[in-house]
């Protein structure tokens, strides 16, 4: 599942349509659009409704799953002159103003971004602050926002570094004269189908380290122990079985099928089913 | 990009963290002036991006990054009882790398650091330092010094030459062996530095089997040969690792054609060593690295039940050692056998 946060509206619309989300109804605590493999939300400003926001999400969308990738799409002032407004970057490393900590999610090479760095503040930031680091930033791009320190601190609690995805377009310089409503809108509009095939190549490359393996073979083994009150141990080690035979590339169905039809009543006739069933498995270790 | 060893392309790294404390040390400045397209990303303390909770080891093995920092003391540790330490009074090994270049399935790396992003550290003054003192703590007695204990500073030398500053500095020393292990194909190494004083060179080998199975990334059996022979052509002791070897039906007929072919390639005479070892790891790495990788039918092996070390039951090993043994004693004098 992609989950997806923006702060505002500008920011979220041209993602709505793109994604064809359809509002939520059910759902009241913040705005969520969603369809089949993308739900987005929009948190509103601050870093405490963003973290808000992602937690819901997180939680909503069960994001112990590894195959969920949590996106934060929006706005960010720049405080290097280099960075165009309208440009893309991808976020390697952000601080949170207020806390001083440094949040580091880790980037895909091959999303082919340039790369910022990004500091989360409490309010709306006018100027380039005081910063001690900025004297030697070389060639990093620093940018500035308000919301993404909060998602990396809700995202730690339930993703993987890898599953956090930070994506900005510049607003301005730190100096938003004359930046309307349709200035942005234009900004992101030109931007929606390069931030979707960022997080498609993110979301698909993840995949490739999902550590659910063979999730129906599991499934059916997890329901065959429960249904004969296997204890922990006993479930293991028929998992591991199980995943010799997958990774082997032998077909354990018919074995599970079959212990699905076991009727057992005593504890010895439970062991004896448990003897059996890991022998059959053993024996389609290919 | 060459799998065998860590190219000098930038394509092996997709980034840098440099903490702020490595930012100006010599060997900081070498590594950022080798690879100037890559970004950099400065951190606080390099623990910050090292120690972080749910990192993914091998998504990060693939999409590699490197984390420049300073290494606080202690620089020598006390050399586990697991590993060998050649007869040697003391044994201690360092670490200049936390994690290594390759991506071997058996490794307890994995179970050890929360990050699989190899961090370098720069303060090589601060190594030499703690060398010097423990040399001086007891002149007389031989210590026995592992520099690529678990990492591989050969494969790592196209990214950062550690000996280019070592190698004068080890050539003086007295009552000090310094063993570089490897599994490197790194031939250009050993003509650049010749055997000089306390180095040895240790080469981990094993079936070729093996090394497609479970050593991915390492080079081939025959490109480490080609380089223990570069090795004793620069003049080294050179110490053959047989170490983890694997027992079951899938590896035992692998072993006895391998020592064959090993020592039809190298000469034994100028082998000083060879140690022999099976499959073990601390337990609880073991049980860490089950969860991580559910892909490696290692982790699914039922070792038998005991206290700290998951390894094979002793009698199925001791009966593989013995015919181990017994070919290995045809090429090198069982002296210079170390079991582990």
């Amino acid at each position: 599942m992609i989950l997806l946060i923006a702060a505002m509206k500008p920011e979220a619309d041209p993602l709505i349509r793109f994604y064809r989300l359809k509002k939520d109804m059910t759902v009241t605590a913040f705005p969520v659009f969603r369809s089949d493999s993308v739900a987005l939300v929009i948190s509103g400003t601050g870093k405490l409704r963003s973290a808000a926001a992602a937690a819901m999400l997180l939680t909503m969308y069960d994001a112990r799953k590894d195959d969920t990738l949590l996106v934060n799409i929006g706005f960010a002032g720049s405080r290097t002159r280099s960075a165009a407004p309208g440009q893309l970057f991808i976020v390697h490393k952000i601080t949170d103003a207020d806390t001083g900590r440094d949040y580091y999610p880790d980037v895909l090479p091959e999303s082919g971004l340039p790369r910022a760095e990004l500091t989360t503040y409490p309010r709306p930031v006018f100027e380039p602050p005081e910063d001690s680091s900025a004297e030697d930033s070389g060639d990093r791009v620093l940018l500035a926002d308000m919301e993404a320190a909060g998602i990396m601190e809700s995202s730690a609690r339930f993703l993987e570094t890898q599953q956090v995805l930070i994506l900005k377009v510049v607003s301005d310089l730190l100096s938003p004269d004359g930046l309307t409503a349709d200035v942005l809108k234009g900004y992101m509009d030109d931007r929606v189908s390069d931030l979707a095939k960022i997080i498609q190549t993110v979301y698909e490359e993840n995949g490739r380290y999902r550590k659910e393996l063979f999730a129906e073979e599991t499934a059916k083994l997890l329901d065959v122990c429960q249904m004969h009150k296997f204890t922990r141990d006993m479930t293991r080690q028929l998992e591991r079985i199980l995943m010799k035979v997958c990774l082997s590339g032998g077909d354990a169905m018919p074995v599970l099928d079959e212990a699905r039809t076991f009727t057992v009543f005593t504890k010895t006739e439970g062991k004896r089913v448990f003897e059996h069933i890991g022998c059959q498995l053993e024996k389609r270790i290919v | 990009m060459s799998t065998s060893d860590a190219s000098s392309k930038s394509a092996l790294f997709s980034a840098i963290y440099i903490e702020n404390a490595a930012r100006d040390y010599p060997a900081t400045r070498a590594v950022l002036e080798k690879y100037p397209e890559l970004p950099r990303i400065p951190v606080r303390r390099y623990r910050d991006v090292f120690n972080r909770p749910r990192q993914n080891l091998l998504w990060q093995k693939d999409h590699r990054a490197l984390i420049l920092a300073v290494k606080e003391p202690p620089f020598l540790y006390p050399g586990p009882e697991v590993c060998q330490d050649f007869g040697a009074d003391k044994f201690f090994y360092t670490s200049f790398l936390l994690g290594c270049p390759f991506r071997c399935d058996y490794c307890y790396l994995q179970g050890m650091y929360p990050s699989s992003y190899v961090t370098a550290f720069v303060n090589l003054e601060d190594f030499k330092g703690a060398i010097d003192d423990e040399l001086a703590r007891a002149p007389r007695e031989n210590l026995y010094l592992a520099l690529s204990y678990d990492t591989d500073l050969i494969a790592f030398d196209p990214v950062f030459p550690y000996l280019e500053e070592l190698y004068p500095f080890f050539a003086a020393k007295k009552n000090l062996t310094a063993e570089l292990r490897t599994k490197s194909a790194n031939t250009a190494f050993f003509a650049r530095y010749p055997a000089s004083g306390p180095l040895v060179a240790a080469f981990s080998l094993a079936p070729d089997e093996v090394i497609r199975r479970t050593e991915k990334f390492t080079p081939s059996l025959d490109a480490r040969l080609r380089t223990i022979r570069a090795a004793q052509d620069a003049g080294y002791s050179v110490r053959l690792c047989f170490d983890p070897v694997f027992v079951g039906a899938e590896y035992d007929a692998l072993y006895e054609p391998f020592f064959e072919t090993v020592f039809s390639r190298i000469d034994p005479e100028k082998v000083s060593a060879v140690s022999h070892g099976f499959f073990r790891m601390n337990r609880t790495f073991f049980r860490r690295i089950r969860k991580e990788r559910p892909d490696s039918p290692l982790y699914l092996t039922d070792f038998p039940k005991s206290e700290d070390i998951v390894t094979y039951d002793e009698q199925l090993a001791g009966a593989v050692r013995e015919r181990h043994l017994a070919v290995l004693s045809r090429y090198i004098p069982k002296e210079r056998i170390f079991i582990v």
